[in-house]
């Protein structure tokens, strides 16, 4: 579904640093990939290329049979919006808007029919409906998180791509967040998270291990 | 993204920070009321001058002393100076144009302090024929006009405007002097329509012609009024009397014009005047526009990470563009608005308070709606650009 192969990207920062080094990816349809490595190692450049925030200075990406590069500004907005839903570590909410339409945001970009009826079954999914009027400061950590998850899967998207997504929760919370993702993936979604806690990797199907923008370990569990 | 939306987040944006926003649509308010404010005032007077000059019938046709320019505007200085025209050349007129009709009046302006006891007052006096009343509109309200006979045995009688009569406190029977020559009044009137919009007029004395003459010691005019027989014929007639009169002047030291004529002068200046205004005021709304430009940068660098979990959730850069372009437009169009609004409340005063009876036309509120559109699209384009074009990782890294 997703083919990466051989991406190279550079920082320069002071000296130049290599976040990909020829990084080589599939990701089939069904997985639920984790992603672990120490922080730097390019694990969250690797899912921003993945789900088209970023690109790579050399190698190849096709999504399906689309080739990334051949992919204008637009289009690529459009996949953001129709394929995959992101769920970040520090939620990304829009402050002083409500959940419902923070939900509902995907949905207007990607001019969808049935909104609204997509925005409440999604908010449903994660137990918000009551606080669809809430701004994101209302909200706790983890509802905030459900929130997003709930924008993430708004458009029906085929891929997640989850950055740390329990990194700023407590432990208790953590584990509610991972079990929704866990429903997630039970339901059909490919599942891709970045994490630098070991712990999380027991939800995963998939572990690719990170060092220094190459890929050292991946393997089925 | 519809643009409902657009308008709903912009609203919410500018609502957010509403004392920026105040802040900042001030120097769009201020350049719209002043575009507003001017150009009504401007087509007040061009109304008030056109209302005057319908007053006249259509065959009525006047000379002026002092030769016109090519394009037809007369000589305003020539009219300070002694004038070039004669009594005799209205006994001549009606001699050799047979074009206009037997009556013919005329003005002789004359100086001197209008003076009642102790009470003294500047204004305009006039010394008239009874018809040449059609240059100043008026409309007697007690007593009596001068007659035909009070100005063949040069009586020495006069009527004032109301407004002249209150400050020299001088009531119909009362005599009051001119200068050095004493008169007695005989009539008041008011001034229905003024062309000049100074107090000048407001406060005038008229005279008998003859009379004005005698005390000027000079048989000069400075005002000759004619009608031509009939409506089909006042360019034939116009022409008639400027050849007639210029055979006996030698030179055409003088200008012929229907009323209609000085209205097109008048708004030939007042357009002219218009476009000043629009240009003058250009300069405030493009202080203003930068202003609007600054603080949309401002708001642009402040929602980076906005705009970064926009375009993650599929927002494209048009999106994101249209998005801060309508907010920008939203500012300018609401300060236009107050502007327009603010205009409004000081016409009324204006008109109120003041002679000006100021006009606020359609044109003028589409013009500044306009401005302020333009204005918001100018000042918005590069920070909304600037907003498009943010890295999405980069802007939702951004703290």
């Amino acid at each position: 579904m997703l083919e990466l192969k051989n991406a190279t990207k550079r920082f320069t920062d002071g000296e130049v640093v290599n976040a990909l080094d020829g990084v080589s990816i599939t990701v089939e349809r069904g997985e639920f990939v984790g992603i672990i490595g120490p922080s730097g190692c390019g694990k969250s450049t690797l899912l921003y290329t993945l789900g088209l925030l970023d690109s790579t200075d050399e190698g190849e990406y096709r999504i399906g049979d689309q080739l990334a590069d051949e992919l204008t500004r637009k289009q690529r907005a459009k996949l953001r919006n129709k394929k995959f839903g992101f769920v970040f570590q520090s939620f990304n909410l829009l402050a002083r808007t409500s959940s419902y339409d923070n939900v509902i945001l995907p949905l207007l970009y990607g001019q969808t029919a049935g909104a609204a009826t997509k925005t409440q079954a999604s908010l449903e999914r994660v137990g918000l409906w009551n606080k669809r009027k809430n701004w994101p400061n209302q909200l706790s950590g983890g509802q905030q998180q459900r929130v997003a998850i709930a924008r993430a899967l708004v458009n029906e998207p085929e891929i997640i791509l989850a950055d740390e997504p329990t990194g700023n929760l407590d432990s208790k919370t953590g584990v509610e967040i991972m079990n929704l993702f866990k429903e997630i993936h039970a339901k059909g979604t490919t599942v891709v998270m970045v994490t630098h806690n070991p712990d999380l990797l027991k939800y995963a199907t998939r572990i690719i291990e990170m060092r220094d923008g190459r890929i050292v370990r991946d393997e089925n569990v | 993204m519809g643009i409902l939306l657009n308008l709903k987040t912009a609203l919410k944006s500018l609502w957010n920070n509403r004392l920026r926003s105040f802040l900042t649509l001030l120097g769009i308010v201020i350049g719209v009321y002043a575009v507003v404010t001017l150009l009504a005032a401007a087509q007040g007077v061009q109304n008030q001058i056109g209302g005057f000059v319908e007053d006249f019938g259509p065959r009525t046709i006047i000379i002026m002393p002092g030769e016109s320019d090519s394009s037809g505007t007369p000589n305003f200085a020539a009219q300070a100076a002694p004038s070039t025209l004669v009594v005799d050349d209205i006994s001549y007129l009606r001699q050799h144009a047979n074009l206009i009709e037997d009556t013919i009046d005329y003005a002789v302006f004359i100086g001197g302090l209008a003076a009642h006891g102790d009470k003294k007052l500047t204004g305009m006096p006039v010394g008239i024929t009874p018809g040449a009343e059609e240059l100043f509109s008026i409309k007697i309200i007690a007593g009596r006009n001068f007659t035909q006979n009070d100005l063949t045995k040069k009586s020495r009688v006069l009527v004032l405007s109301e407004a002249a009569a209150e400050k020299l406190a001088v009531k119909v029977g009362e005599t009051m002097n001119i200068g050095r020559d004493q008169f007695k009044v005989i009539g008041l009137f008011e001034v229905e329509q003024s062309l000049s919009i100074s107090s000048a007029q407001g406060e005038m004395f008229l005279i008998p012609a003859p009379v004005a003459n005698e005390i000027n010691r000079s048989p000069q005019v400075n005002r000759i009024v004619v009608h031509s027989k009939t409506v089909e014929d006042v360019d034939k007639a116009i022409a008639q009397v400027e050849k007639v009169l210029t055979a006996k002047h030698g030179t055409t030291d003088f200008t012929v014009m229907k009323p209609s004529d000085i209205l097109k002068t008048v708004d030939q200046i007042i357009n002219v005047l218009k476009y000043m205004v629009i240009g003058i005021t250009s300069i405030s709304l493009l202080v203003g526009g930068i202003g609007i430009m600054n603080i949309m940068l401002v708001t642009v660098a402040e929602r980076t990470r906005e705009i970064g979990i926009r375009k993650a959730v599929g927002a494209t850069e048009s999106a994101i563009m249209l998005q801060f372009l309508i907010e920008s437009v939203v500012l300018t169009v609401i300060g236009a608005l107050i502007g327009i609004g603010l205009a409004s409340v000081t016409s009324y005063l204006a008109a109120k308070f003041s002679p000006l009876e100021p006009l606020i036309t359609t044109q003028t509120i589409l013009i500044a709606v306009a401005m302020g559109v333009i204005a918001g699209v100018i000042f918005g384009l590069f920070p909304a650009i600037r907003a498009a074009r943010k890295n999405p990782v980069a802007a939702l890294k951004y703290e």
